[in-house]
């Protein structure tokens, strides 16, 4: 690489890293993550550990809770920094920088070089804060020494090569036309679900070591090469007093541990050679032909055929609007504009109708509600960010009433639309599972408050997309747990699940009417 | 300098904004005219190397562009029409970043340059609290950061009070001794005080390209004055091409672009070039 080849990609990773690190979400993600510093690493007096061998609780020293705490960080890096990442080229094409970037002699591979490791960099920062935290809890609950090298050597092996990976997809995702809207998000969740997987492998000899991007199958061969046992919990797990305590030594840095974490972080230089085959360097023809493409020419080609239905849908919005009531008028146009912009969430409607009627009752207790709910994931994402998105924002605060209640609107909108989806199977398990059917409809609210709060907080729908999605997959792994048990398909949901949705819900109500109110204050 | 052989964009979808042009510029200012969706902005686009065109060749100081953009990105500058900023980033972070894109390794050039567009004074502060203005100034500013040879400037006046806009033609004539300036607006006046050539687009084909005087030559004893009754306006305007007119208390003082004699009373008057434009887009009808 030449001085002035280094120096561009530099130019361009520090810019990308600063733009991220300006934004508000990055100090919520740090606050976040240092609460989950505080509530992972928990006092063994209370009965639970941050890792459990076979019963017995691993003493607290730097090499455990480095080894740990990489653990649980490693879920969450691996899934969020891909949202988190997965807007830089859109920046540019927001921001309108594209087309100057374009005419610059900045090479295609130079640039996409710099954006990558400005997403590694942010994703390294971001871990970086999380580690201060860990070890600054570490000083309060450790059990030894603070190692301050054994903490980011650990975090280094273990979160390193994944946190390269995820950059590079989340940049070859964006390059790749069909990949780069909200069906990538989409397809996103699914890849982590093979890197859990492959976590599980990855402990195993071979090809499955060089596959483990989450670092799982790394942390658990630490264990497994000074104990043969059958039990690792990491985690706030409880353990059995009567046991001692088990002492992990020190991880030795030999190249059958070093060589596999380098090759699975060379994983991101095919990854980075697809998106540079893909990228469209802000050709205009190319550019909108992949925004079209974002949905897939299959969708695209569905979206045609339900246009008629959108006019009903149009038609009947535009008898209703005007004669509901002050407050509900605006709700109600946003409602209608919604299913008239996306032919498909109300395809995704009809189905679910047609899906309760003629469904047995156990279908539409048990499966339709998870449906429902990632259809929504989809179908809420953008409401309460895609009018800033698309510089229409200055003109819905110019209509009356439209700026104060901003976030009402935006909340009430995302409930009418949650509430479509959610009734009807309600309605229909309300006689057999009234319990039930209420649990879906508190969590018709709970999901439109999320989508509201984190939309206005973040200012993307990558957020809530993926928050939402990484929730519904604990809640599918969890289905004996009461408490995750939202929508009440897994049966197990009591009086106390659902006050506590409801109390999230107002809490998020009031987090969504709380950051409108701020903004409007700064923009004065 | 640049040349362009029967270069043709045709997007997707069968729309072609730009249609076997061809055209030969050398340094200068070169004005770039036409009506909304002629192929402006795309040929601007072919030429900086954004687009690829679907036919023909442009170099660039005999240089094939499309085989090697490299030589003509290192010499360009350009500010499109649709142009942001990224508003997390200060004026002086903002220029830092594209010097550093190009390849300007001169720390004082985003200085000189903060200077020469008046924003010194604003540099630290963030882009979005900046005015239209002061963010158009920052594209220009960015557009010149690499002392370009060919400067390629998309409405480049949209957004800036009167006195910026003549501090700005000033540059570009003073730019345009040396070097390609091609400039697209559609204010004429614009072009009129600056522009060596002008090149008149429509439906993406090239109508015209050569000097402000042939252009107004070809318009001379076709445009009128007069004064026409308030209550018969509306009908005239209907059936003429009025380029100006101004309501007063005789009547509505119009100029027209004719070929005959529109009212008896009128008189033949000297075109500028609004009047020349207006009667070559008429006349190619």
């Amino acid at each position: 690489m030449t001085p002035s080849l280094a120096a561009q990609v530099g130019t361009i990773a520090v810019t990308d890293l600063r733009l991220r690190l300006r934004r508000p979400a990055t100090l919520w993600l740090i606050l976040v993550l240092s609460g989950l510093s505080y509530l992972f690493i928990r006092d063994p007096a209370g009965g639970r550990g941050l890792m459990v061998v076979d019963g017995a609780r691993a003493l607290y020293t730097s090499q455990v809770v480095a080894l740990s705490t990489a653990g649980l960080a490693a879920f969450l890096v691996t899934f969020a920094g891909f949202y988190l990442t997965s807007n830089t080229l859109r920046r540019d094409l927001l921001a309108r920088t594209g087309g100057i970037i374009a005419a610059t002699p900045v090479g295609s591979g130079t640039y996409l070089a710099g954006k990558w490791l400005g997403g590694s960099a942010y994703l390294g920062l971001v871990t970086g804060a999380y580690l201060l935290n860990v070890m600054a809890m570490f000083l309060i609950r450790g059990e030894g020494p603070l190692e301050p090298l054994t903490f980011v050597l650990t975090y280094l092996l273990a979160l390193g090569p994944g946190i390269l990976v995820v950059a590079a997809l989340a940049l070859c995702f964006e390059c790749v036309p069909a990949l780069s809207g909200r069906l990538g998000d989409v397809a996103y969740f699914f890849v982590w679900v093979v890197f859990v997987a492959m976590g599980a492998i990855g402990e195993a000899r071979g090809g499955g070591m060089v596959l483990d991007v989450m670092g799982i199958g790394f942390i658990l061969a630490q264990v497994h090469s000074v104990s043969a046992a059958q039990n690792i919990a990491i985690g706030v797990t409880p353990f059995d007093p009567r046991l001692a305590a088990w002492v992990l030594p020190p991880m030795s840095l030999t190249a059958t541990i070093l060589l596999p974490r380098f090759v699975t972080a060379l994983l991101a230089v095919p990854i980075l050679l697809a998106a540079r085959l893909f990228f469209h360097r802000f050709d205009p023809a190319r550019a909108r032909s992949a925004s079209q493409a974002t949905s897939g020419q299959f969708i695209r080609q569905v979206s045609l055929l339900v246009k008629p239905l959108t006019r009903v849908v149009a038609d009947a919005g535009a008898r209703l609007v005007p004669a509901a009531p002050g407050a509900l008028r605006p709700v109600l146009a946003e409602t209608v504009m919604t299913l008239c912009q996306s032919p498909l969430v109300l395809l995704a409607w009809l189905g679910v109708l047609a899906a309760t009627l003629f469904s047995t009752t156990a279908t539409v207790h048990r499966t339709l509600p998870l449906v429902v709910s990632a259809l929504l994931a989809v179908g809420l994402a953008d409401l309460s960010t895609r009018d800033r998105a698309a510089g229409t924002q200055a003109m819905l605060y110019s209509m009356p009433r439209v700026k104060p209640d901003y976030a009402r609107i935006k909340l009430g909108a995302a409930l009418v639309l949650a509430l479509l989806f959610c009734l009807p199977p309600a309605l229909r398990i309300a006689l057999e599972a009234p319990a039930a059917a209420l649990s879906l409809l508190i969590a018709a609210g709970f999901m439109a408050a999320l989508a509201t709060a984190l939309g206005l907080l973040t200012r993307t729908p990558k957020t809530f997309m993926g928050v939402f999605l990484l929730f519904l997959y604990m809640v599918l792994n969890g289905a004996q747990l009461p408490a995750l048990d939202f929508a009440g398909w897994n049966g197990v949901a009591t009086g106390s699940t659902r006050v506590g949705y409801l109390v999230v819900t107002a809490l998020l109500v009031a987090l969504a009417e709380g950051k409108h109110r701020w903004d409007l204050a700064r923009e004065g | 300098m640049l040349t362009l052989t029967h270069v043709t964009k045709r997007f997707r979808g069968g729309v072609t904004a730009v249609n076997d042009l061809s055209l030969e510029l050398g340094p200068g200012v070169v004005g770039l005219l036409g009506p909304n969706g002629a192929g402006k902005t795309t040929l601007m686009q072919l030429i900086a190397t954004i687009t690829r065109p679907t036919d023909g060749q442009i170099t660039f100081q005999g240089v094939d562009v499309l085989r090697e953009p490299e030589p003509l990105r290192r010499q360009l500058g350009y500010l499109p029409q649709d142009f942001g900023v990224y508003d997390n980033l200060t004026a002086h972070e903002f220029l830092s970043y594209f010097a550093g894109l190009k390849g300007v390794t001169s720390r004082s050039r985003v200085d000189e340059l903060l200077d020469l567009v008046n924003l010194r004074d604003v540099a630290r502060r963030p882009a979005a609290t900046f005015s239209g203005g002061m963010r158009q100034r920052l594209g220009i500013a960015q557009a010149l950061l690499n002392d370009p040879v060919l400067l390629i400037v998309d409405e480049p006046t949209a957004g800036l009070d009167p006195e910026e806009r003549v501090r700005f033609r000033h540059l570009l004539s003073d730019l345009g001794h040396a070097r390609l300036v091609l400039l697209s607006t559609h204010i004429v006046s614009d072009i009129e005080s600056l522009a060596g050539t002008i090149a008149v687009m429509r439906e993406g084909r090239l109508l015209t390209c050569g000097a402000p005087e042939a252009l107004l030559q070809s318009a001379r004893g076709q445009v009128w004055e007069a004064v026409v009754p308030s209550a018969e306006y509306e009908q005239a305007r209907a059936r003429l091409k009025v380029t100006r007119a101004v309501r007063q208390a005789d009547g509505v003082h119009a100029r027209v672009v004719s070929r005959d004699r529109p009212f008896p009373a009128a008189s033949p008057v000297e075109p500028d070039l609004e009047d020349a434009y207006v009667h070559l887009m008429h006349a190619g009808a």
